[in-house]
């Protein structure tokens, strides 16, 4: 299992969910995500994204301005 | 992921309309939909050749405001609208089509347009392939 970190902090969309599938691409199941940006669309978009995907939407934590999204794979195959 | 494909129709060619269509062609490829463009009016014109070079219009009446826009969206690293469409042609399924309409009234051959437009189609080809997805009209 590995955790793939991606910052997209700094841009706005669609570039952070652009940023999460690129990772996406590279994760095999039961790999973590955790994309940090600071564009307020990012939960909403991860949490709609994950939700047409069946993957799982773990946590999302705001802290000054700045979004931690981190994400299970679960809809890939193993 | 499902194929819910998507028809957009882009009749103008200001600014916001572009950067809009630019996010909504990305955000397609992301989701794996399927999209089609079909390109008339005053959008033609910045699809024609090296059209996307120039400097975009800014809607009449908006010219501060999109001023102030294009500082921020640098600020924020935006791709630029041909940017998003290239790499969407790259990554999803994005066809542009330009109308015959516009391109039989101006005289533009294929060879005349932006090397992203795929076809030249009339409303009729682009409406029955867009049967039963969504349109967007931009």
């Amino acid at each position: 299992m590995t955790t793939h970190n991606v910052d997209s902090r700094g841009t706005a969309c669609p570039g952070p969910i652009t940023d999460l599938i690129r990772a996406y691409k590279k994760s095999t199941l039961g790999d973590t995500i955790v994309l940090m940006a600071n564009d307020p669309g990012v939960v909403p978009d991860s949490r709609a994204w994950c939700d047409r995907t069946k993957n799982e939407l773990v946590s999302s934590v705001e802290k000054d301005g700045n979004f931690v999204v981190t994400i299970k794979v679960t809809g890939k195959k193993g | 992921m499902e194929e819910n494909k998507i028809s957009i129709v882009i009749s103008t060619g200001t600014e916001e309309k572009l950067i809009m269509l630019g996010v909504l062609a990305q955000t397609a490829s992301n989701l794996g939909m399927p999209m089609s463009v079909f390109v008339t009016g005053t959008a033609l014109k910045v699809f024609m050749k090296d059209g996307y070079r120039e400097k975009p219009t800014a809607p009449a009446g908006f010219e501060h405001y999109m001023h102030k826009l294009e500082a921020g969206l640098e600020k924020v690293k935006f791709p630029g609208w041909h940017s998003l469409l290239e790499t969407a042609k790259e990554t999803g399924s994005l066809k542009i089509m330009a109308c015959s309409l516009m391109t039989s009234a101006l005289n533009l051959k294929k060879g005349d347009l932006d090397p992203l437009v795929d076809d030249i189609v009339g409303a009729t080809d682009f409406m029955i392939k867009s049967g039963g997805g969504q349109v967007i009209a931009l």
